[in-house]
């Protein structure tokens, strides 16, 4: 009795094909993850209104504004540039080495750096998208091997 | 694009999931060698039933027309076959002749056509029919003993086929599915079963336990477990009035029978796991196989020597598993052989055939030079039976009576008549 091994060998074709598509579908489905994480930390670490209104108080309007601009109108332009910092956040680059994915993002934003090294927003947002992940993962180690 | 001033990384190691997929390749492979070995013994299993079966089937046939020599009752309807008729319509016929008494040749159109028939249905069959009427009743018994105790060997199957049949229908639809739509729509929850089975196995980290159980499945189960399971039906069988030395001999034979059983699934698995574990693995497991196959027919010979001896049941099962072994050219050799050694055999494999003949020899001795049809159409008569003696009112012994020497008469006149066929066609064309 000779048996044909033909079956099985697209049987596993066909989960190694299917491992590679999910998991890429994985890494960016994390990376775009990470990235909205980090845009939502960021827009939280940024003041509010009533914390800008309370430093304009507090120094009696003057605050620091371009030539021919008033201190109300400089107020109504920080109020709106709230986001800017969030929506700073871009990839960057995404490397692959062995079975390790490093997803990397940026901000150019003016005083991003600042910021970052005060609150530490893309770290915290790595933590947070890393815990959920090996969950992910054996759920879709399930689908894969499962797919026949 | 202005330089980031604020940088950051997530870092995802897929690691896990890839040893997850390499689990589940391994849990397939695993599987898919408890397949080949489950498939290699339902074979074997299916072989052995089909042929117990056939013999009880066409024993307790040949019982109904009157004692005849199961052998010859295959070549007859063979025959017949051969001559044009259908397997259904050819057995009427040889139940109405044997019921009426009339001559083989009526059915024929002519003599060259019987002899024609007659060599082409012995060529092809004359080999089952030699062991038919050596073993068929014995076959019966065994079929009848085995009905009996057989609950044993059945849940053996039942057990074995419900502790894979998850992951075995796995397989099964991996291996022959190409549409996988198709394969869903019809299977639907087994498929789901079965991929829950092998997940929950990566999950739960049990491959090793399953790769255990296949094994057993493969090398234990199959030959030491069904051994076991033999030598406990013929411990039963030896209970009954027949000589112990038979069973004993059966026994050693059915062990090496289930070595050469073992070296076939190993062989076979050596084959549908060799692409993935190695050439090496391929010609060990083979070069084992080789050992246990002449392991195996060195004992099996051992135990067909002691039946030869004790004039026991060589040519029905030990027969049937010598065949099934036999290569196919070897096999073709040897069926020509023994079909010229069944012919030439000629009046003494009649002689040898069956216990009832010779009771209807003494019995029609007994009647002198009568005839013994008209003995006993006379002797219906005298008691108002009717003159006929096929007429009804007669008695069911008178009638068995009857049919028994019509059933011999017919075994004798197959027998002259395919030496007569054999002399017309040339004996040298029998010779193998």
């Amino acid at each position: 009795m000779r048996f044909d091994p033909s079956g099985l060998t697209q049987a596993f074709d066909r989960m190694q094909k299917a491992a590679k598509d999910k998991g890429k579908n994985l890494a960016t489905e994390q990376g775009n993850f990470f990235l909205r994480t980090t845009r939502k930390l960021g827009y939280i670490v940024a003041p509010s209104k009533d914390d800008l209104f309370a430093v304009f108080r507090k120094l009696g309007g003057k605050i620091r504004r371009k030539k021919g601009v008033s201190p109300m109108k400089e107020l109504m332009r920080r109020i709106r540039a709230r986001g800017t910092f969030a929506r700073g956040w871009k990839i960057d680059k995404v490397e692959s080495s062995g079975t390790r994915i490093r997803i990397y993002i940026g901000n150019a934003v003016k005083y991003a750096g600042i910021v970052e090294s005060k609150d530490r927003v893309a770290s915290r947002s790595a933590d947070i998208v890393g815990a959920g992940y090996k969950t992910k993962l054996q759920k879709l180690a399930k689908k894969v091997t499962s797919i026949f | 694009m202005a330089a980031a001033t604020a940088t950051g990384f997530l870092e995802l190691n897929i690691a896990g999931f890839d040893k997850a997929i390499s689990t589940a390749k391994k849990a397939l492979v695993a599987l898919t060698a408890v397949f080949a070995v489950f498939k290699t013994a339902n074979f074997w299993k299916e072989g052995i039933e089909g042929a117990i079966n056939f013999g009880n089937e066409i024993f307790h046939a040949s019982q109904r027309l009157g004692s005849m020599d199961s052998g010859k009752l295959l070549i007859a309807q063979k025959t017949l076959e051969n001559a044009g008729l259908g397997a259904e319509e050819a057995r009427t016929q040889i139940n109405e002749l044997v019921e009426s008494g009339r001559s083989m040749s009526t059915l024929f159109k002519g003599a060259d056509d019987y002899a024609q028939a007659l060599q082409n249905a012995t060529a092809s069959y004359g080999s089952q029919a030699n062991v038919l009427s050596q073993s068929a009743e014995k076959l019966s018994k065994v079929f009848e003993i085995i009905q009996s105790v057989g609950s044993k060997l059945q849940t053996f199957f039942l057990a074995m086929t419900a502790r894979f049949v998850t992951p075995l229908l796995a397989v099964l639809n991996f291996l022959n599915s190409i549409d996988l739509a198709g394969i869903g729509a019809s299977l639907g929850d087994g498929i789901t079963k079965a991929a829950s089975f092998l997940v929950g196995m990566v999950i739960n980290g049990n491959i090793g336990e399953i790769l255990g159980l296949s094994l057993k499945v493969g090398f234990m189960m199959a030959t030491d477990y069904l051994t076991e399971k033999l030598t406990e039906i013929f411990e039963i069988l030896k209970g009954f009035k027949f000589n112990p030395k038979i069973f004993n001999a059966l026994e050693v034979m059915f062990t090496g029978l289930a070595l050469i059983l073992g070296a076939s699934i190993r062989k076979a698995i050596a084959y549908a796991m060799e692409p993935y574990l190695g050439k090496e693995f391929g010609e060990t497991q083979r070069g084992i196989a080789k050992i246990e196959t002449i392991a195996g027919k060195a004992t099996f010979q051992s135990g067909v020597s002691t039946l030869e001896e004790q004039g026991g049941l060589v040519g029905g099962i030990g027969g049937f598993a010598k065949g099934v072994n036999t290569p196919i050219k070897t096999a073709t050799a040897k069926l020509a052989e023994l079909t010229a050694a069944a012919i030439k055999a000629g009046e003494d494999a009649i002689g040898k055939a069956a216990g009832p003949m010779k009771k209807d020899k003494i019995m029609t001795e007994g009647l002198g030079a009568q005839d013994p049809y008209k003995v006993i159409a006379s002797s219906m008569a005298k008691v108002g039976g009717g003159g006929g003696y096929m007429v009804q009112g007669m008695t069911i012994e008178a009638r068995n009576q009857i049919k028994q020497i019509n059933a011999a008469n017919l075994a004798n006149e197959i027998n002259a008549k395919t030496l007569v066929a054999v002399e017309k066609l040339g004996a040298d064309k029998m010779k193998p």
